[in-house]
């Protein structure tokens, strides 16, 4: 489902080169929950945007659902962020202007994907907050819209970067459960995280530093449930 | 001195940081500022100019003119008043109306006017004087070799040469020698209240004995002027010249004026102030637009920089010293604004000076760099901007600095009208909803953004209004004059004649007459009840039932046992009358023989009002010409041509008849004024202009924020594939709600504006009863400046929407 090989990716930061990713190869299959792992400049969130279209890579290629997508057209691209994948952001991002239902029939619309929202509200168990605006949200719940309202999109791949980062811990796990059931249900699900502790209920953590992968593989002693999780 | 620069830099680095903006602020600032600046030096111009002109040819100070008809021997007058103490000159004059033809080649220029007597000697006039603008002037050699001279806003008008030839009744032909301003002509007023008349009312000046020849009136006179020695009161003189004339002749019926009242003068500076009036609304319109949008920027930087204020207040900042840094950037902007602004006053004064000098040409035009206005309206540009920064700085300083530093979700805020928002829903995409509930989520932000629109708009709305009412009054008086007889001509008699004498007998049978109807037309007065100042009318003796024309009579009344009068609607509001009223009339009535008059007061019923909106014309009927003393006489004769006829070629043949003063068709004075205003109207696209880039500005700069503050939300859509037309289309949807609301808002002010102004010129210009009206282009043009020219500011920010760097935008905490 995404295939990224030899991919490298330098910026220009006041007339430095800096390389964020440095030949990271990485292959995930269809319905696999993966997490990014590793300290603050190691490279994750450059990873997920080169996967997600959002950047490009210096050398190397991203092919995701069997379209590459390095060197592609800009349309293209639009289109692939579209029909492929979608995201869920530290902060949420929700529209301030649309309520939690809007927010999620956003995600359907730009797809053109035909989405029950208030069947996904419920399944994200806000089905009796479908009518409130962001702000009147607790901050788990918004999460929660978000993801929603990337679930709406039906897109195939589902990137989330930090998604716990503003979330006290109870709510923390009630969004990984939520997106571990994701890719139980057959989607891509990839984690951005420096937290090692939540690393522990993915199927593989990849772990970076100085943008390069130092290890990939199932967590250490395994899965574990995600009621074993402290932090 | 470092400590001293710190702040003022950080204000600076903040205004970089947001050029774009600032610098759409500061234009706003400036077109505000210089707009003032140069309106106000245009009234300062005209002030001096006017004053200068007025010296220089040693205007009257008294003026003394007998009724229509009346004439007294030469020297009659300058006895009258020669013991009196306090006149400096004194001379008399003969003024006569007639008629000029002055056709060149293929242009026929046939037109009424005035033909002017008087003394050449000593290089004379010594009082109105003549300014040559073309060829040269009188002098007593024109009295043996007769020549005249031609007024020169009517030789501008036709293009005419410095000198050549000019016809006046009688089948008469004189050179003219040259073309002069005269200041009772600085402005061409006509006694029947035409205004800016040049192209429809000629002035003819000559030396007195030539006058006289020419209208068969030797040894006689009809008008006095004096001037006054330094420091005597106008108001006592008149009284003592009038007390004078009273003494010497008492049967004489004349009327004693000062400079203050004659109608060019009053017109000038009338105008003058009532500009000036109308162009301070303007201005301050337009400086309104500055202050909402100053306003409207500095809140959102304030509130930008909400969390740098918080760790101000967390590291034990002091509140003055927090709100420094923004107030030091409203100032920052308003020199900014300051100093475009006087670049742009330089431009519209430049503008409004070639517009000047063609409108109202004048002897002396002084256009000098007025630094006071300039200072004034900078002063103002100044405080303005930086008054509107103090509200949004005094309510972030008042903050709780833990709410200062609060991020992410926890600092988002419902707006009030958050429980409205839901309600409003759309069967569209959620995509197309968003700039709905935008326009609505911040509702302080778009009425900000409304007003500060609406106030550019009302600016235009305002001043193109006032214009169209003048247009729609003029266009009710062209109506009412053509009405039953579009082609009518109004033949005025040399003279009062009666009508058995032939004159009209020879009108009525000249080939292409239809039909004549001799008229009576007096000089009369309208009185008042107490506290309501008398109204001078034309008291004008007509068969009412006559085929040629008739006003269009309203409310009609029975007379009873008392003489009837229609009087204008305008005439009738300004004196608290309704039909079926009676009111006091002033007239004159021969007393001895047929060259002067006495004046009498009568009452007569109010038997219906016309609609014409100049209010000195009222109507008797013909058989109140007894009333003057002038049963079966007239001085004017309405023409209703035959179908088919050259109208021209009858003016002409009517012209050269005896006794024949003038012959005009009856809408000339309106239809002249349609077209002075529609050259006077291009001016307003000069003030459309301005308007048209303050309401760019403004837009613009309400688009450059939302794109700022919205930064986030639109990388979230472009993560989640939505292109960037898409987020442009939702950005112009929102600005065009927000325009249609400031376009209503400047509808509605431009109203209010309009009504206004109208109010203003009706205190001028008490004669007209002015319209309130506003043409539907000038609504039109608002909607197309404050809709389209709003909605296209958005495409000025899509650069900046595609060059957006996602990643970076997504992540930003602040």
């Amino acid at each position: 489902m995404v295939l990224l090989e030899d991919v490298t990716r330098r910026y220009e930061l006041g007339g430095v080169s800096v390389t964020a990713l440095a030949g990271v190869d990485l292959e995930m299959d269809e319905g696999e929950f993966a997490v990014v792992l590793g300290p603050s400049g190691s490279g994750k969130t450059t990873l997920l945007n080169l996967i997600g279209a959002l950047d490009e890579a210096t050398s190397g290629t991203v092919t995701v659902a069997g379209q590459r997508i390095s060197g592609a057209k800009r349309k293209d691209l639009f289109e692939f962020r579209r029909r492929t994948v979608s995201f869920i952001f530290q902060s949420f991002n929700l529209f301030p202007g649309l309520t939690a239902a809007e927010n999620v029939r956003f995600g359907a619309d730009v797809a053109g994907a035909d989405a029950d929202v208030d069947r996904i509200l419920a399944d994200v168990g806000l089905g009796e907050r479908r009518d409130h605006f962001p702000h009147e949200l607790s901050g788990g719940e918004q999460q929660r819209v978000a993801i929603a309202r990337a679930l709406a999109t039906r897109n195939p791949v589902l990137l989330a970067d930090e998604p716990t980062g503003e979330l006290d811990f109870r709510t923390g796990v009630q969004i990984l459960e939520l997106l571990r059931d994701q890719a139980e249900a057959g989607m891509t699900v990839l984690v951005v995280t420096h937290n090692r502790e939540i690393s522990r209920v993915a199927d593989r953590v990849i772990e970076l530093s100085s943008g390069r992968k130092i290890s990939d593989g199932p967590p250490k002693g395994g899965r574990a449930p995600i009621a074993d999780l402290h932090w | 001195m470092r400590r001293v620069w710190f702040w003022p830099r950080w204000a600076a680095r903040d205004l970089r940081a947001r050029w774009p903006q600032v610098a759409a602020i500061a234009l706003i600032v400036a077109v505000g500022t210089g707009v003032s600046a140069g309106l106000g030096s245009m009234t300062a111009w005209r002030q001096i100019s006017y004053d200068e002109s007025y010296e220089l040819l040693r205007a009257h100070d008294i003026r003394v003119d007998l009724p229509d008809g009346s004439t007294v021997p030469a020297g009659a007058l300058l006895d009258a008043v020669a013991g009196l103490s306090g006149v400096a000159i004194a001379e008399e004059r003969l003024v006569t109306p007639t008629q000029v033809d002055a056709s060149r080649g293929d242009q026929t220029v046939l037109v009424p006017g005035a033909l002017i007597g008087v003394d050449v000697a000593r290089g004379g006039p010594r009082i109105d004087g003549l300014n040559v603008t073309g060829g040269r002037t009188l002098t007593t050699s024109d009295v043996t070799n007769p020549s005249v001279v031609l007024e020169s806003h009517f030789a501008d008008a036709y293009g005419l040469p410095a000198s050549g030839e000019v016809g006046l009744p009688g089948g008469v032909r004189l050179p003219y020698v040259g073309t002069v301003f005269t200041p009772e002509y600085f402005m061409v007023t006509t006694e029947t209240g035409a205004f800016l008349a040049e192209s429809n009312f000629a002035v003819v000046v000559a030396p007195l004995p030539v006058a006289q020849r020419l209208a068969g009136a030797e040894g006689v006179v009809n008008d006095l002027v004096l001037r006054l020695e330094p420091g005597v009161d106008r108001d006592a003189a008149k009284t003592d010249v009038a007390d004078a004339l009273q003494t010497a002749l008492p049967s004489l019926a004349a009327t004693v004026t000062t400079i203050e009242e004659d109608p060019a003068y009053m017109a000038l500076y009338g105008d003058m102030e009532n500009d000036q009036r109308t162009m301070d609304a303007v201005a301050l319109l337009i400086f309104g637009a500055a202050v909402f949008a100053a306003f409207n920027l500095t809140s959102r930087i304030v509130e930008a920089k909400r969390r740098e204020l918080g760790v101000g207040m967390a590291l034990g900042q002091r509140r003055l010293s927090i709100a420094l840094r923004p107030m030091l950037m409203g100032l920052e902007v308003a020199l900014l604004g300051v100093v475009f602004g006087i670049g742009v006053g330089l431009l519209v004064a430049a503008g409004l000076r070639s517009v000047l000098e063609s409108l109202l040409p004048m002897p002396v035009f002084r256009t000098s760099f007025q630094i006071g206005e300039f200072v004034q309206a900078a002063v103002l540009g100044l405080l303005l901007p930086i008054l509107a920064t103090l509200w949004p700085v005094w309510r972030a300083v008042r903050v709780p600095p833990v709410a200062a530093l609060r991020t992410g979700h926890l600092a988002a805020k419902g707006g009030v009208l958050s429980p409205f928002l839901k309600k409003l829903t759309a069967h569209g995409t959620s995509l197309g909803l968003m700039p709905f509930r935008n326009v609505l989520r911040a509702p302080r932000r778009t009425i900000l953004t409304a007003i500060g629109l609406g106030a550019a708009i009302s600016a235009m709305v305002g001043v193109v209004g006032g214009i169209d009412s003048f247009n729609a009054t003029i266009d009710a008086g062209v109506q009412e004059v053509r009405s039953g007889a579009p082609d009518r001509l109004l033949v005025e008699l040399t003279g009062i004649v009666p009508v058995a004498e032939g004159t009209v007998e020879a009108i009525a049978a000249t080939p292409g007459v239809r039909d004549a109807t001799p008229s009576l037309r007096m000089g009369g007065q309208l009185l008042g009840q107490e506290g309501r100042p008398p109204i001078d009318v034309f008291l004008e003796a007509l068969d009412l039932d006559n085929d040629v024309w008739h006003p269009t009579i309203r409310h009609v009344a029975p007379s009873g046992d008392l003489p009837g009068i229609v009087i204008a609607e305008e005439a009738a509001d300004d004196l608290a009358l309704t039909p079926g009223d009676v009111l006091t009339v002033r007239h004159p009535v021969v007393e001895t023989g047929a060259t002067a008059f006495g004046s009498v007061e009568e009452p007569m019923r109010v038997v219906g009002v016309h609609p014409y909106p100049i209010r000195s014309f009222a109507y008797l009927d013909d058989a109140d010409a007894g009333r003057f003393g002038l049963a079966g006489a007239a001085n004017v004769v309405l023409v209703a041509p035959t179908p088919g006829t050259d109208v021209e070629a009858l003016k002409r043949s009517l012209f050269e008849l005896p006794g024949v003063a003038s012959a005009q068709a009856a809408d000339a004075n309106a239809t002249a004024l349609q077209d002075l205003m529609a050259q006077f109207t291009g001016i307003l696209r000069f003030l459309e202009l301005f308007v048209l880039l303050l309401a760019l500005l403004i837009a613009f700069n309400a688009s450059a924020i939302s794109v700022d503050e919205r930064a986030r939300d639109h990388a979230t859509m472009f993560a989640f594939g939505v292109r960037p037309f898409a987020v442009l289309r939702g950005l112009t949807v929102e600005a065009l709600l927000v325009g249609l609301l400031g376009t209503l808002v400047g509808i509605g002010l431009g109203v209010l504006a309009v009504r206004w102004i109208v109010s203003g010129a009706a205190t001028d210009m008490p004669d007209l009863g002015m319209i309130v009206s506003i043409a539907p282009s000038t609504i039109a043009t608002a909607i197309a400046l404050g809709v389209l020219a709003v909605g296209m500011a958005p495409l000025f920010t899509f650069r900046r929407l595609r060059r957006m760097d996602v990643p970076s935008t997504l992540r930003v905490m602040e």
